[in-house]
């Protein structure tokens, strides 16, 4: 059970946010190429970060709790996956805000001026 | 550099980025706050299931040693700069045109089913 502690809360996280797929109509894992290119994105940055704190001794893993599977950089499987799951989490709780509330998060049609569609806005 | 200066640097990068090399002005919005709060919500439980069990160990030198629950300050700082850029790079693709409108998209079989008329 001990190397299931880091993993288990990824999971939690992704269980706790996939009703708001189907009960708020979030559209998340339905576009799943907008999400793939904010993962890049995301994971690029924060992963060379989250390598270049682990070298500088920031902080550090307690392999005993992880699955013990861990790719070349030293990161355990489940430090690459939190850069996977918690920009999902993000996005789905921000198009469940909006989905509730109706509030303009800036990707609206128009929202740059009409012809932001067909050239360049502003 | 700490783990505290990296964590404040990379506000200022979210920050820039936001306002002015993206332009997306996410930061500006309530919707944003709304959810980035609902977000915290989550990441001090989840954060703490971490900490408190010693999964992550960070190295004292690298941190102020404030913290809330078991969680150093630095972490949510850290958390906020993550999960900022991910709705900032979500809201910039959807501008650039990238699955922007989600459209009537596929209904819920159930959905389909409830509303379908009679020939």
């Amino acid at each position: 059970m001990r190397s299931l502690t880091y993993a288990a809360m990824l999971v939690f996280v992704v269980v706790a946010t996939l009703p708001l797929e189907v009960v708020l109509r979030t559209r998340v894992y339905a576009r799943l190429r907008r999400l793939a290119l904010v993962l890049l994105c995301v994971g690029v940055p924060f992963v060379l970060w989250d390598l270049a704190a682990t070298r500088a001794g920031h902080w550090e893993f307690d392999l005993t709790q992880t699955l013990g599977i861990v790719p070349p950089g030293g990161l355990p499987i489940e430090e690459w996956m939190f850069f996977v799951v918690v920009p999902l989490a993000s996005v789905m709780t921000l198009e469940a805000v909006r989905a509730v509330r109706g509030w303009r998060v800036g990707d609206e049609p128009g929202q740059s001026g009409r012809s932001g569609r067909s050239g360049e806005a502003p | 550099m700490t783990h505290t200066e990296a964590s404040l640097l990379g506000i200022a990068v979210t920050v820039v980025l936001d306002l002015w090399v993206l332009r997306t002005r996410l930061l500006t919005r309530k919707a944003f706050w709304v959810s980035y709060a609902i977000v915290l919500f989550f990441q001090t439980l989840t954060n703490e299931w971490l900490t408190s069990r010693g999964v992550f160990v960070y190295g004292e030198e690298a941190i102020l040693g404030w913290r809330i629950g078991h969680a150093p300050v630095e972490d949510f700082l850290f958390g906020f700069s993550l999960v900022a850029q991910s709705m900032i790079w979500w809201v910039w693709w959807g501008r650039r045109g990238v699955q922007a409108d989600p459209g009537p998209g596929p209904r819920p079989i159930v959905t389909r089913l409830a509303t379908r008329r009679p020939r």
